[in-house]
This record gives C-alpha cells, structure tokens and sequence, in this order.
C-alpha cells in the first residue's frame, strides 16, 4: 500500500543548529502520534510536512507528490498549526466560509461547510462573534475545525488541545477517531502521552532531530531489551506468589509494597513468566486482584528512550 | 546527627508582617537602577547644579573674591539662593531626566511580563506597590534635590561660619523637593503604567513635558494672554509653587492657592489612575 | 503549621458577577486537607473562585472563612500562608532566578538573608540549580513552570494553589512537575489545590476532585472512588487465541474495547478466579487483569452532562 506520508533521508538545519538529521518514514494510513522533547526536531518536521520549509538534503512526499511549492496538495492535506493567530475584526463564521472558499468551494457551499464546521466543535453559537473575543480553548477549536473543513485525506495536527477544557478534549479526541475511521490519515504532535494513547497506538517519537522509535507502542516496548518488563500483582499474597518467582532465572527484580498489598517483578522473558503465574495461579488457587504492566505505556517507553536525568 | 533526606522540606522560619511591606520592592528598584546603563554618568551630571552652588557658596563666603559680586549678593538672602537652586539651576532638567531614567519602566516593564500577577500573589495591596515603586523615583530624585540642598544648608554654615537659616525657609527647602519628587515620580509612572512598551511610556512622558511647555507659552502669551495657562506647563507651575514657598515673587500672576492645588490635583489623578490600572489587571 | 482539624477552605453561598453576568451561584464547599483538583469547562468559574479565595474579588454575597480567617475581614494576610502558581507567564525582567525567588519571599515576610538561602533550596528542589543564576527572562518553557513552583514554595505556605501547573511543558517536564507535585504533597505535608484541563495530571495527584459548571459545582469525586470497582466487570489481556478463551466461559457479555483488552461481564454465580482456570485449558495466557474501573472521564462527563440536563 503506498504510504500516505513518505520521508527518505529528510535533513534541514540552520546554519549550525540542527532540525532534523536523515528521518526516514512511512506512514500507512490511521492516526500516528508525533510526540518528543521541546526542541526535539518534532516542530521542523511538521513544518517540513506541512510545506513551510524546504529540505536541506532528502525528500518528503505525501500521497507521493513533493510537499514544498506544491500548494495544489493542500487541497487534500489540512493543518492546525500550534500557535495562536487569527485575523482581527473576523468573526468564526466568516473565517471559515473564507477558508472554504480558498480551497474552492463555492459561496453557498462555504457557508453550508462553514456552518458544519461550527456545529461540530460547538462554536455555531459564536459564530458572528469576532474571533479576538474567543476564549482561548474556543480559538483552538476553531483551529481544528477549520483544518477538517475541506474533507482533506491528511490531516496534520500540532498540539489540537492546548487551552481546550475536559470536556472538548474528550470530544475533540472522538472527532479524530471518527474522522480517521473513514479511511482518513492523522498525524497528532502532543506532550501529553495519555491522550495520544487515547486515539493511537502508533506513535512516532523524536529526539535530537532523529525519530527514535516508530510504530506499534507494545511492539516497541517489546524492543526494549535493555529494559525488562514490569507486572505488578495486586494479591493478599504477595510473598507466596514472589516465592514461586525467586528461583528463576527469567525473574531480574522482585520489589514488594505491603501498604499497597502488591508484588512488582521484572522479566526479561513474558511469556515464560505469565506461563508460570496463570500456572501457579490455577494450581494453588491463589487469590488474585489485579495484574498490570506499570510500564508497558507510552510515558515508560518515552522515559526509557529519551531517558530523564 | 540527624540526615537531610532527600525530597520538599518545609521552612521552620515563621513570617512577620513587616511594617513597610512595599520595602522590598523598593530596595530592589533601588538596586536596579543602579545596574542601568551609564547610571553612573547620569549622576555625575545631576550633580552638577549642586556642585556650581557649592563653589558659589564657598566663594559668596570670602570676601577677597569681591569680583564675583553678585554672587556675594546672594549669601545674604537665603530665600532667594535656594529658590534659584531649585528652580534656575538647571535641577529641574535634571530631575526630569533622572524621573524618565529611573521611572519610565518600572510599571512598564511589569506589565509586559506580567509580573503584576506575581506582585498580587503576595501580601501586598495595590497601593503597597505603588508606593514601594513611587518610593524608587522619589528617592533618586530626593537624592539629588533634597540631600544637595541640605549639604548646601551645611555648607553655608560651614563657609559663612554661622546658622542663619530661618525656620520658614528651612520648611520650604525640605517641602518643596518633597511635593516636587513626588510629583514628578507620579507623572512618570502614570505614562509608565499606559503601556507594556517602555519606549512608548518614555515618547509619553517626555512629548507631555515639552508640548505643555509649549501650550502653556502659547496660550498664556498669545492666544488667552491668560497667566493662568501657565500652570499647565509643569515647569512654570513648580516654579511658582516655590515662589509661594520661599516668598519670592511669582512669575505668574494667578492666586497664590493656584499652584500647589494644580500639583496636587495632577499628582492625585495619577495616583489614581495608576491604582485603577493595577486593579484592571488583577481582575 | 499546617493545622490538621480546622477545615482550609470553608465557603458558604459564595456569588459573584461580572457585570451583571453571574460567574459564580451560590457555591458552598468545605476544602479541608489533602490535595483537591478542580475541574471544569472554559467558563465555569474556576478563575474565579480561585481569585475570591486569594482575596482579589469581594463576593456579592455569602461568606466564609479562608486557612480559619473570615472573607469580610479582608484576605490579603492570608496570602502569606497561600502560594499560588499562575497560570499565564510570568516574571519578573532582569532578575536572576535566585534573586526573583528571595524578592518573593521577602515579599512574603521572609528576612532577606532566610528568603536567599531558601530560595536557594526551593531552586534545588525544582530541579533548576545549574540555571538558578541566569536570568530568569531567559528560561525555556519547561524551566519558567518550575520557577513559578520554586515562587509558589519559598516562603512554605500552608495551602497551595496551582493553576495548569503542566501547561506547555514537554512529556518528560510533565512527568516530573507531577512527580514534585507528589512529593510536596506526600505525608500530607501540604494542601494543594490544583486546576487543570488534563484529567490524567488530576487523576495522579489529586484526592479529591470538585467538578464546576456556570458558577456552580456539581460534582465532587474522591478518586478513590474510582477504584472501588463494579466487581462484576473485568478487564482481561490475554495472549492466545480469544475465541478459544471465550468459547470455555459460559454465556457472558464480552467486548473487546480499543486497547484490544477483553471486558467481561461476569454473572454472579462465576467467581473471577475461574477465568485463569479457563485460560489455562484454552490455552491462553492472561497477561493483564483488573477489575472494571470509572474514569474521571466518565465521572466528569456525567457530572456535566446532567447538570446541563438541569
């Protein structure tokens, strides 16, 4: 299947500083989560995908046409930038019949798709109210709701729900899963893990200008040997339940929280530990409460890869 | 011993509301200026008028200069020499200048970095903050207009050999720097708090101060030929408040409450305006 | 001192309005120890009510006491006891980090020399020692959220208050402002009161949650709550074939939901452990296991969702 968005060898600095270095990518299509450090290199590879810088070496291509200086692509690529700019003296209603008119569309079909657009994100109450009087959380809803307007194949979100409230962002995050449900591509860049785990379990993760790991979050967990995996076990026998563990070999750390009534292991080998525990669990009857694995998430996966402190 | 772990620990200190909580704002204003730029050549400058008066005084005091004969006439009226100081000697130029140094940003640069926010988080009302700010002005200004004049109080005595000063002039030599600076440190915050832009707040107050000069001299002589015009100059109107003060004759011919009402009026409205600007923002 | 009996905030039919508007309706709470998140839509009051608590607006009507000091007798001293993290940027230009933060504590009623020497630990402890000479105004994002910590700490207060505590700050900074955020408030050594949009950040560091809506709350949630469970439903991860597992259990409604965990609805006469049973036979390995819990989210969109029905 040809790749929605195709890097190869991408690179762009400036002068000495270093944006991103040789990023090679193929993004199928789905919702991918683009998250990495401040000054990562994440900001100049959504530039670079979005058209508004060229690269220095390699290429960037989506839906196989170049991206810089081919503005007809955006006709099916849509973006939300991450900044806060908007015209004064516009109202919401009117910024987005322009927009739908940028892309073509005709003057009652823009107002028909602009009056869509309000009622989605909820702002067709305010949408003869100037767009300097929206409340922050109201301006990014715009934002989004404006990238989505023209129906486009791709659509490129930078931090979609900075200053939005709870409850738009739970709605904002279904608008996405409903809108990539119909076949569509969305690249999300966020700093908060726990949302992009809500619409994905792709993600795309960059560090010092180069991605570090990129796909399915448990298949890269699974990649990290230098890190055995956690499960905790919530029992009232924690140290009966260890007992049986202490002996193998596969077992590299066994750590117990009394007040907590859970017993936290260490494997480098899943499949024979779990073996074992639904084994033991079965054959001595032992009671348990829960059984997670602590670390087999997006923030641990960041943690050990782009490693704080 | 006990070990100092690692992780928050608390203060065992206990907080004492301090009598002057504006204090620390203003100490720290006090510092800052003085790490500006060419601080210290600006107040080499405003030294000058003091340090022409100190020679004057020293050379009025011996006799055998008997060229320097009108400056001999001086000495003998006290009013009239400190009025000068105060007024002709080029101090309220350097005043203005020091107020525009010193003041221009103080509200200015708060407002662009928000750090009003920070100020109200604190125990502190809005006219705790204005006065610690007030406070900064007012004491480069009374730096160099009330601790001059009181060294050239001195230093009369010191050269003349002798306390002649009245009780009344004295009054006037320490009143009047004090509504002046106040005055003065009022104005320049009240353009400092107009906008987050220092330099706007700078064109501000120095265009007022040159186009009152201009329209209080063109309506009072021209145009109303109205003494009272002369009061919107706040140059003209300090000089007259110091003629009522010392007992000179005025230059204006408006009723003697005329003047510090005017400088009253005008430093209250700032003040207030300023309190009302704090108030916007905290809420 | 953090005193453990008196109640820290006490507020009793609490109005106010906003030319004419009304932003807050007739809210009474009782905030005592602990760490309290307040959640809310754009709008619902929350600036508000912290601004009334902080002593910057009179209500119009109601009253109440604040760290055991009454609102009409004026809330300014309280501030003292109070630090308060805001939201927006700020600081203060041309000040080092260390200087801003003894300026604030001085401010505060700390000694000059006690306010320099702790503003120097509350720097350590933020985690900005090597930057704690620079000036401030030459902070990255991440670092300015940690000073405004380090100002909202220096003089020890009794009750903090943090307003987006996590905003602009990238995954690792976020990790670590909620893990200072943990440690601060461990032992119960501090009350906090923490608003934010980010449910996760409420739901790590918060114990008790008070939901707000035009003016009023609607809803208040411990989220302790959220793991006393519904102990018919459970959540599975298995590794195996699922139909095989599944073909073992009796009749059960089962879904699988979008992390591909298994949520089972088991009957009263199935005891939970028999599912491992029945795994074993099948085949299959359970690799995560936990009863069904209510989310924050779920909790907040129900609290909005009827007070909207109101």
């Amino acid at each position: 299947m040809e790749p929605v968005l195709e890097a190869q060898d991408l690179s762009k600095w400036y002068g000495n500083i270093l944006g991103v270095s040789d990023i090679s990518l193929n993004l199928t299509p789905g919702i991918h989560g683009l998250l990495g450090p401040n000054g990562a290199g994440k900001t100049t590879f959504l530039r670079l995908a979005s058209g508004q810088l060229k690269p220095n070496r390699g290429r960037i291509r989506i839906f196989g046409e170049a991206v810089f200086s081919n503005p007809g692509l955006f006709n099916r690529v849509g973006f939300c930038p991450e900044n806060d700019a908007y015209y004064r003296g516009v109202n919401g209603g009117d910024y987005l019949s322009f927009m739908a008119r940028l892309h073509g569309a005709s003057p009652t079909e823009a107002r028909e798709r602009a009056r869509k657009a309000l009622q989605r994100v909820g702002l067709e109450d305010v949408a003869a109210k100037a767009i300097s009087a929206y409340s922050l959380g109201m301006r990014q809803r715009l934002k989004v709701t404006a990238a989505m307007l023209h129906d486009p194949q791709l659509l490129i979100l930078d931090e979609p729900l900075k200053g939005v409230d709870p409850l738009w962002r739970v709605r904002i995050i279904e608008l996405i899963r409903e809108f990539e449900s119909q076949g569509r591509t969305v690249i999300v860049s966020s700093h908060i893990l726990p949302e992009i785990e809500s619409m994905t379990n792709n993600i795309v993760l960059i560090h010092q200008g180069e991605i570090l790991a990129e796909g399915d979050i448990q298949e890269i967990r699974g990649l990290l040997d230098s890190h055995p995996h956690m499960v905790s076990i919530r029992t009232p026998h924690i140290r009966r339940i260890a007992s049986r563990f202490v002996q193998d070999n596969h077992v590299l750390t066994v750590n117990f929280s009394d007040s907590a009534r859970k017993v936290v292991f260490k494997t480098d080998n899943r499949d024979h530990f779990f073996d074992r525990l639904n084994r033991i669990v079965v054959e001595e009857a032992l009671e348990i409460e829960e059984i997670t694995s602590p670390d087999d998430n997006l923030q641990a996966v960041f943690n050990y890869l782009v490693g704080r402190k | 011993m006990p070990v100092k772990e690692r992780g928050y620990h608390g203060w065992q200190g206990s907080l004492a509301p301090r009598r002057l909580r504006w204090l620390p704002i203003t100490l720290q204003g006090i510092r800052q200026v003085m790490q500006k730029k060419r601080a210290k050549l600006l107040f080499f400058f405003s030294a000058f008028p003091f340090l022409f008066f100190l020679v004057a005084v020293y050379v009025a005091s011996k006799p055998e200069l008997r060229f320097l004969e009108q400056i001999t006439s001086l000495i003998g009226d006290d009013a009239r020499l400190f009025n000068l100081f105060f007024t002709r000697s080029g101090l309220m130029f350097v005043l203005f200048l020091l107020s525009l140094y010193a003041g221009s940003d103080l509200i200015s640069g708060d407002l662009k970095y928000n750090s009003i926010q920070l100020y109200l988080s604190r125990p502190l009302r809005r006219g705790d903050y204005l006065a610690g700010k007030l406070a900064v002005v007012m004491f480069y200004l009374l730096m160099f207009s009330l601790v001059p004049a009181l060294l050239l109080v001195a230093a009369k005595a010191l050269f003349v050999g002798g306390w002649s000063l009245s009780p009344g002039i004295l009054l006037a030599i320490v009143a009047y720097p004090i509504l002046v600076s106040l005055a003065m440190a009022a104005l320049v915050l009240l353009f400092s708090s107009f906008s987050a832009n220092t330099r706007l707040a700078i064109v501000g107050y120095v265009g007022f101060y040159f186009f009152t000069n201009m329209l209080a001299g063109i309506f009072s002589q021209v145009v109303f030929k109205n003494d009272a015009f002369g009061l919107l100059s706040p140059e003209r109107t300090m000089r007259q408040m110091a003629a009522l003060l010392f007992g000179t004759k005025p230059a204006l011919a408006v009723p003697p409450w005329a003047a510090p009402l005017v400088v009253l009026g005008v430093t209250l409205a700032a003040l207030g305006w300023i309190l009302f600007r704090i108030r916007r923002v905290e809420v | 001192m953090i005193s453990m009996t008196d109640s820290i905030i006490q507020l009793k039919e609490i109005s106010f309005f906003y030319n004419g508007f009304q932003a807050i309706r007739g809210v009474s709470l009782e905030i005592g120890a602990g760490v309290y998140g307040l959640l809310g839509p754009n709008g619902a009051g929350k600036t508000t009510l912290m601004k009334i608590i902080l002593g910057h607006l009179a209500p119009a009507a109601g009253g109440g006491r604040v760290l055991g000091t009454p609102m009409d007798a004026g809330l300014i001293e309280v501030r003292r006891r109070i630090g308060y993290m805001p939201e927006s940027h700020c600081l203060i230009p041309g000040m080092d980090a260390v200087t801003l933060t003894a300026y604030m504590g001085e401010l505060s009623g700390m000694p000059r020399q006690e306010a320099i020497k702790r503003a120097h630990e509350v720097l350590y402890y933020v985690g900005l020692e090597e930057s704690r000479y620079r000036k401030a105004d030459t902070y990255s994002s991440g670092m300015k959220q940690r000073l405004k910590l380090a100002l909202a700490l220096v003089h020890d207060p009794e009750l903090m208050i943090l307003d987006e505590p996590t905003s602009g700050m990238d995954p690792g900074g976020r990790e670590e402002m909620l893990e200072l955020i943990r440690d601060i408030a461990a032992k119960g050594r501090m009350n906090m009161i923490i608003s934010s949009h980010i449910l996760a950040d409420i739901e790590k560091t918060c114990q008790q949650v008070l939901i707000m809506n035009s003016g009023s709350i609607v809803s208040e949630q411990h989220t302790r709550d959220f793991n006393s469970q519904d102990t018919s439903i459970f959540e599975v991860g298995i590794k195996g074939d699922p139909r095989e597992f599944l073909r073992r259990l009796p009749k059960i409604q089962a879904e699988t939901d979008r992390r591909g965990l298994l949520r089972l609805h088991l009957p009263a006469d199935y005891p939970p452990m028999n599912l491992f049973r029945d795994a074993l036979e099948a085949g299959v390995q359970i690799r995560h296991f936990r009863p069904s819990r209510l989310t924050l989210e779920d909790a907040f969109v129900t609290a909005i969702g009827e007070s909207h029905a109101r």
